[in-house]
C-alpha cells in the first residue's frame, strides 16, 4: 500500500502546527514570566525565614489569645509601646486605615504585640485601642510577660541588636516601626515602613496577592 | 518606588548616623563641586534638617530663616547641573540648540515660597530620565500660579529646562503633604542589666540637684524615697505633668496625715540635663512645689548615669526630634535603698504612693 502523499501532507502540517501552538506556548510562558518577574515586589523579605511560634498572651480583655487562634488568617503585625508620643502613633494609624481598607476582609486580622508591657496592661492597651478605634474582632492587642512577649517578637519577626547602643525599642529589636505580613500559613511574607502613608495600601495589595496565589505543590 | 529605597527607609528612620548617603546624581555631575554648587539635598537628609512638627503645632521652618539670604544664590546651579547633564550625554547639544526645552510633568511637596513668590524650593520626585528625587529651589513662571499654595502643600506642576535656564508652571495644589513625624533616636547607652525585683538594691547613682549640688542616692539611706523621671518640656499632660501632680499630691498627704512618717522624700529627675539647668529645675519645682519645700526635690541625670540606671527600673527614654519619648516608672526605695514598690505607667493614685512611702519608711534603716 503506498503512502498517499496528501496525508504526509497533513501530517506534516499538523506537526507544523503542533510546533507552531508550542513555540507560541513558549513565547506567551517566557513573557508570563517576563511578566511576573516585572510586577513589583511589595514590602522587605524576612532578614531569614520566619514562621508564626506558638505563643500565649493576653488580650485587652484579658482574654488568653494564643497561636491556635490566628491559624489560617492573614496576620498584619505591629510592636508598640504606648508611652510612645509621637511617631509611633503614626504606625498606629497605619495600622487602623488598614483595618479599614480590609472591613470586608474577614481572613485578615490585625494584631499589635507591645514591647513595654508592664506599662501596657490590658486595661492601658484597651484604652489604647479606643484612640486608634481598634474593632476588639479584627484587631487584637496582645499584652503578657516581657520573656513570653519578647521570645514570639524575636522567633517571628524581629532581630535583636547585640551592640551596646541601645535601638530605639525596649527590647533592643531592629526595625521595629515595621508592620510585619503573615500568610494563612502562618509565614511572614514580607515587612513593610511603618512611618510610610503608602504602607496601607500596599499592605491590602499584598495580601490580595497572596489570597490568590496558586497553592504551592 | 523601587525596592532599594524602600530598604532604606527604615533605617534612616531609626538611625540618624545611618542616614542614607546622598543620591547618586546622574551622569557627569557627581562631582562635589557640582553637588555644593546646586545645594541640592537628598530627600532624606532634608527630612533630617527639617524641624520638628508636631500634628498639633508646626514651627516655623528653619529653613525658612534661611531662606531669605540664600534664595538666589542656588538656583545658578541648575543650569549648569543642566549643562553637565548634557554633556554628559552620547549626543552633545548641536551648536544653536540652547533653545530646545524639554519639559517634565512631575509632582512634589513645597518647602519654601520666596516672599516674592518668584520661586519655590520644592522636593519633587523622581523625574525619570532627568533627575533623582530632591528638594531644589524653582523659579517660577508666573507667580501668581503660587496663590492659594502654601508650604506643605502637595503640587503637580511642569518643569522646562533649557541649557542655561529651567522654570516651572501649571502649578496646581493636589492636596497637603502628611505631617512627618520626628524620629525617634536612641539616647541611652545601656549596659544589659537584669530588671530589678522589689527587695533588690538599686545601685548608687549621682544627679545633680536643683541648688546645683551633686546628690547621691546613698544620701537617702533612712528614709523612704520615691524617684520619678521627667523633663520639663514634656508636652503630654498624662505623662510628666501627672507625676509631677501626684507626687504634690502624694507629699500633701503624708504631711497631714495623722502619726505618718517624717522620714521620706521625693525625687523628681530630669533626663533633660542640657535643657532643665538647675535655674529650670527650681523654677518648675516652684510651680508644683510652692513655697513648700519640705521633702520634695529636683535634679536631673546625665546620660551616662541614666544609661546605668534605666535597665535596672525597665526605663525607657529616646529622642524624638528636640523632644523625647520615654515611658513612666515610679519607684520607692525602703530606707536600706532597696526597691519597696514600683509603679509603672499613669494608671496609679497619689494615695497608693503615699501609702507605699508610709509603709517604706518604717522599714529598717541601714544598721538596724
Amino acid at each position: 500500500m503506498s503512502i498517499d502523499p496528501s496525508s504526509t501532507k497533513e501530517a506534516s502540517r499538523g506537526e507544523r502546527v503542533i510546533i507552531g501552538v508550542m513555540i507560541a506556548c513558549a513565547f506567551i510562558g517566557l513573557g508570563g514570566g517576563w511578566w511576573a518577574a516585572g510586577v513589583k515586589p511589595l514590602g522587605l523579605p524576612p532578614d531569614r525565614p520566619r514562621q508564626l511560634a506558638d505563643f500565649a498572651l493576653t488580650d485587652r480583655s484579658g482574654r488568653a489569645v494564643t497561636r491556635a487562634d490566628l491559624t489560617n488568617q492573614f496576620l498584619v503585625v505591629n510592636f508598640v509601646f504606648t508611652s510612645c508620643s509621637v511617631s509611633c502613633q503614626q504606625v498606629n494609624h497605619h495600622m487602623a486605615e488598614i483595618q479599614r481598607l480590609t472591613a470586608a476582609q474577614l481572613d485578615v486580622r490585625l494584631v499589635s504585640l507591645t514591647v513595654d508591657p508592664r506599662t501596657d496592661t490590658p486595661s492601658v492597651l484597651a484604652e489604647y485601642g479606643r484612640k486608634f478605634g481598634a474593632d476588639t474582632n479584627r484587631w487584637l492587642l496582645l499584652t503578657g510577660g516581657k520573656p513570653a512577649l519578647y521570645a514570639v517578637i524575636e522567633s517571628s519577626f524581629l532581630p535583636r541588636s547585640d551592640a551596646p547602643e541601645w535601638s530605639v525599642m525596649p527590647g533592643n529589636f531592629v526595625h521595629a516601626e515595621r508592620i510585619a505580613v503573615v500568610d494563612r500559613a502562618g509565614t511572614v511574607r514580607a515587612f513593610f515602613d511603618g512611618m510610610s502613608s503608602r504602607t496601607p495600601r500596599e499592605i491590602v495589595e499584598l495580601i490580595h496577592r497572596l489570597r490568590t496565589e496558586r497553592a504551592k505543590p | 518606588m523601587t525596592g532599594n529605597s524602600e530598604i532604606r527607609r527604615p533605617e534612616i528612620r531609626m538611625k540618624s548616623e545611618r542616614r542614607n548617603p546622598k543620591p547618586e546624581v546622574p551622569a557627569a555631575s557627581s562631582s562635589p563641586q557640582t553637588t555644593g554648587r546646586l545645594r541640592t539635598h537628598s530627600d532624606d537628609s532634608d527630612a533630617f534638617e527639617a524641624p520638628r512638627r508636631t500634628a498639633k503645632t508646626r514651627t516655623v521652618s528653619r529653613s525658612g530663616f534661611g531662606l531669605r539670604a540664600s534664595f538666589g544664590h542656588r538656583v545658578s546651579g541648575f543650569g549648569f547641573l543642566l549643562a553637565l547633564l548634557l554633556a554628559g550625554c552620547d549626543r552633545p547639544p548641536a551648536p544653536g540648540s540652547a533653545g530646545t526645552t524639554r519639559s517634565f510633568d512631575t509632582r512634589g511637596v513645597v518647602r519654601e515660597i520666596a516672599p516674592d513668590q518668584s520661586k519655590a524650593v520644592i522636593r519633587h520626585e523622581e523625574i525619570p530620565g532627568y533627575m533623582p528625587k530632591m528638594t531644589m529651589e524653582l523659579t517660577v513662571r508666573r507667580p501668581v500660579e503660587l496663590r492659594g499654595i502654601s508650604v506643605g502643600d502637595e503640587v503637580t506642576f511642569r518643569l522646562h529646562a533649557t541649557d542655561d535656564t529651567h522654570w516651572i508652571d501649571t502649578l496646581r495644589r493636589v492636596g497637603r503633604a502628611p505631617e512627618e513625624p520626628p524620629t525617634l533616636t536612641p539616647f541611652l547607652t545601656p549596659k544589659f542589666a537584669q530588671e530589678l525585683k522589689p527587695g533588690d538594691e538599686l545601685p548608687d547613682a549621682e544627679f545633680l540637684s536643683e541648688s546645683g549640688q551633686p546628690i547621691h542616692l546613698k544620701d537617702f539611706r533612712g528614709r523612704a524615697l520615691a524617684i520619678t523621671f521627667f523633663f520639663t518640656r514634656c508636652p503630654l499632660p498624662d505623662y510628666c505633668p501627672r507625676m509631677n501632680k501626684h507626687f504634690r499630691e502624694a507629699r500633701d498627704l503624708l504631711l497631714v496625715r495623722p502619726n505618718a512618717p517624717t522620714n521620706w522624700t521625693f525625687l523628681c529627675v530630669s533626663f533633660d540635663a542640657g535643657f532643665d539647668t538647675p535655674a529650670v529645675l527650681r523654677s518648675q519645682a516652684q510651680f508644683y512645689r510652692g513655697t513648700n519645700t519640705t521633702g520634695w526635690l529636683f535634679a536631673s541625670a546625665s546620660q551616662e548615669v541614666l544609661s546605668e540606671v534605666a535597665p535596672g527600673i525597665d526605663l525607657m527614654v529616646m529622642k524624638e526630634g528636640e523632644s523625647f519619648s520615654h515611658n513612666l516608672r515610679t519607684v520607692v526605695l525602703d530606707p536600706q535603698g532597696r526597691i519597696f514598690k514600683q509603679f509603672d505607667g499613669n494608671q496609679w493614685t497619689p494615695e497608693q504612693l503615699a501609702d507605699a512611702m508610709t509603709e517604706a519608711a518604717r522599714r529598717p534603716a541601714p544598721g538596724q
